[in-house]
């Protein structure tokens, strides 16, 4: 009588001692494999407002390691693809991605949930040794980063270029680059602004990551403006605006970026400032006639001609500013070096050529 | 709105949206001949056009505020709010304001399969992509159509469209990107975390996008409201790198506390094993008697003959109980015992 037992973690059960259950045989439709189950409903306590009740089979939620009710890993309490994902780097190729996989039709879902099989990682998560096994391989490649991923986390990076978009090529955008700010310069005594332009954006970096960014440089959350929107970034001109609540805010956000040193001189004498996110740097300069939606472009053909006129003004103010760029890269070419090394010491390196290209 | 300064909304009570006399009656219109009272439907006849404009909207910083779920600890969120005609306001037993992080992480820790509202999730998308959405796959961005719609055929320029999004959705949540594609007339939303994006699709789904300043304003309900639906993965080989880049970032972040958990386990279950040690040598035999065991059974059969259908079941029963057990530490159960051996 195996569908009198169930499957249920002890964060749904919750605290209490005593759970009163109650048991309804074939009450549902498993979600997983469309076969009736039977029910378990129940309170976490006799005062909380929501039932919780079983979702799905115990066979299904054998062959995965999940519990019945909230679907999560029944040992790590993680959903089951980052499971997944989890055991798989770990076990780094030697036993190919494990994934569960889910069947699509209705035959094959029972099919499925009929065998007494362990599917994806939950070969490894219902079984402790696995676990533990799994855990201490996890704990020695942390230790001593000798992993791929955790290399790939540190070399995430990747300052792309611009695409040769020849469709783009024609697009006039003369009227936009005239309305940018870019001959100003980021100091304390220019007259104050609310409004700030910010370019040099890498497509990866999310809008939440500047404005809680922003938050910690001046030190305040409630900086927006709600009226309007106080954030524009436009992901494929990879530039966008800052609009502050009051021009006191936005001066206070040039003095903290002078004082901490975010600043830096283009070969133009200009000033800009400088917001650090993660191994990013995003460039600023105040814009005292204002920005909106329409200053980053109306269409994509403009948006892609902005941003490689962007960049190549990038590049053309950074000369002589190397410096910077370099100790940006320094950790990058430290790992790779270290992915080399590694490489030698399996004897495994068939591509020796690749390597002064990876310094470069 | 703008110029004063709004009160965070955890220093205020959560506001009347609506009142429950203003509500519209919840039968619909009448387009068939016999209404379906258990569909709230009506049936025979043309089923004519199912969209319409919602008269209200949330407005979050006039909205939100601590209710009665919010004391109760109830981890979901009023999906009346959501839509902008809740009409209980502070004494809803649902949490009325934007979802933050930290609500976030109690749901993820709670459930993988309701959504933020509570609902119960399915395996697959449903065809058109619409509805609560699939527990397989975490998805924060969403599919935004219906533009023209929404406007009543108002003619805006690309940049003043993806203006007023970005305004209607930045209120819901931390977003990612937000990108409007001219050539197809539709917009795609990414949140930073999937419960804004559930939450965001059931407030703006069948919203107008007119505002108050436009000659187009009182005709609103005459559109049909914006389509909100869940996004397909970007084909954008650029964007799959990044998500799967992302999604690597977050398993690492994870294996660290797993291992960190662990290594806790490792340290509590070492102790607790020395400490049955001891207990062991002290007493060889079980704790209780056999004479108290066999009344707790008796204890139990009564009640169950009591209850035909409910089963009331210790949270651990070893082997002298027959029913259910679901896996937990013994420890626990000893206090269960200790407890009702008290009442006696």
């Amino acid at each position: 009588m195996s569908e009198d037992l169930f499957n249920i973690c002890d964060q749904c059960l919750g605290d209490s001692k005593n759970v009163r259950m109650i048991k309804v045989p074939s009450g549902l439709e498993c979600k997983i494999c469309t076969y009736p189950f039977t029910v378990y409903k129940f309170k976490t306590s006799n005062r909380a407002s929501n039932i919780t009740k079983t979702l799905i089979c115990k066979r299904c939620s054998d062959q995965r390691n999940i519990c019945q009710c909230c679907m999560l890993d029944m040992t790590w309490h993680i959903p089951v693809n980052l499971r997944d994902q989890i055991i798989s780097l770990i076990n780094n190729g030697s036993s190919g991605t494990i994934v569960t996989k889910e069947a699509k039709n209705d035959i094959m879902k029972r099919y499925i949930s009929l065998k007494d099989i362990k599917l994806g990682g939950a070969e490894f998560t219902s079984d402790p040794k696995k676990v533990q096994e799994l855990l201490d391989n996890l704990k020695e490649e942390l230790t001593t980063g000798s992993n791929k991923s955790i290399i790939r986390e540190s070399t995430q990076k990747s300052t792309s270029i611009t695409e040769k978009n020849s469709k783009y090529e024609s697009v006039n955008i003369t009227n936009l680059i005239s309305k940018l700010p870019l001959s100003n310069s980021i100091s304390e005594s220019s007259e104050p602004t609310k409004s700030f332009f910010i370019y040099n954006i890498d497509p990866s970096i999310p809008e939440w990551k500047v404005r809680n960014r922003i938050s910690e440089i001046i030190n305040l959350k409630d900086w927006q403006d709600t009226s309007s929107n106080s954030l524009i970034i436009n992901h494929k001109s990879r530039c966008g605006g800052i609009r502050f609540k009051s021009a006191d805010l936005g001066n206070k956000f040039v003095s903290s970026l002078q004082e901490t040193g975010k600043v830096f001189t283009s070969s133009e004498c200009l000033i800009r400032g400088i917001i650090d996110i993660d191994q990013n740097q995003i460039f600023v300069i105040p814009w005292h006639s204002g920005f909106s939606t329409a200053s980053f472009g109306d269409n994509i053909g403009e948006n892609v001609k902005l941003s490689s006129r962007l960049e190549k003004f990038i590049r053309k103010e950074r000369i002589g500013k190397d410096s910077i760029l370099i100790d940006q890269q320094l950790p990058l070419t430290t790992s790779k070096r270290q992915l080399k090394s590694n490489k030698e010491n399996k004897k495994k390196n068939k591509k020796p050529k690749r390597i002064p290209n990876l310094q470069l | 709105m703008s110029g004063k300064t709004v009160k965070h909304w955890k220093e205020r009570s959560a506001k009347v949206q609506v009142r429950e006399s203003d509500l519209p009656s919840s039968i619909p219109p009448q387009t068939g001949l016999s209404f379906n009272l258990w569909y709230n439907k009506w049936s025979q006849g043309h089923s004519g056009n199912a969209r319409f404009v919602n008269p209200y909207r949330l407005e979050p910083n006039l909205h939100s505020g601590v209710s009665r779920g919010d004391l109760e600890g109830n981890k979901f969120f009023c999906l009346y709010f959501a839509k902008g005609l809740c009409c209980l306001g502070k004494k809803c037993t649902y949490k009325h304001h934007i979802p933050e992080e930290e609500d976030t992480i109690q749901l993820n820790l709670k459930t993988g399969v309701l959504d933020c509202f509570g609902r119960e999730k399915f395996g697959e998308f449903r065809d058109d992509m619409g509805g609560v959405g699939s527990f397989r796959k975490q998805n924060k961005t969403l599919y935004i159509g219906g533009l023209t719609g929404s406007l009543n055929n108002k003619n805006l320029s690309n940049s003043q469209i993806e203006s007023r999004l970005r305004f209607m959705f930045g209120r819901l949540g931390e977003i990612e990107r937000i990108r409007y594609v001219e050539s197809k007339n539709c917009a795609f939303v990414s949140f930073r975390f999937q419960c804004n994006a559930e939450f965001a699709k059931e407030a703006m789904s069948n919203q107008t996008l007119l505002i108050p300043s436009d000659k187009e304003w009182d005709a609103r309900k005459e559109g049909t409201g914006l389509l909100v639906k869940w996004a397909n993965d970007d084909p954008d080989p650029k964007a799959k790198k990044r998500m799967q880049q992302e999604s690597e970032k977050e398993a690492v972040n994870v294996m660290k506390k797993l291992l960190e958990k662990h290594d806790q386990n490792q340290n509590q279950d070492n102790n607790e094993a020395e400490n049955n040690k001891r207990k062991n040598t002290e007493e060889e035999s079980s704790i209780f008697s056999e004479g108290m065991l066999s009344k707790f059974k008796k204890r139990r059969q009564v009640i169950e003959k009591e209850t035909d259908k409910c089963i009331t079941l210790n949270t651990n029963s070893d082997s002298t109980t027959t029913s259910a057990v679901p896996v937990k530490s013994p420890l626990v159960s000893l206090q269960g015992y200790e407890s009702s051996s008290d009442e006696e």
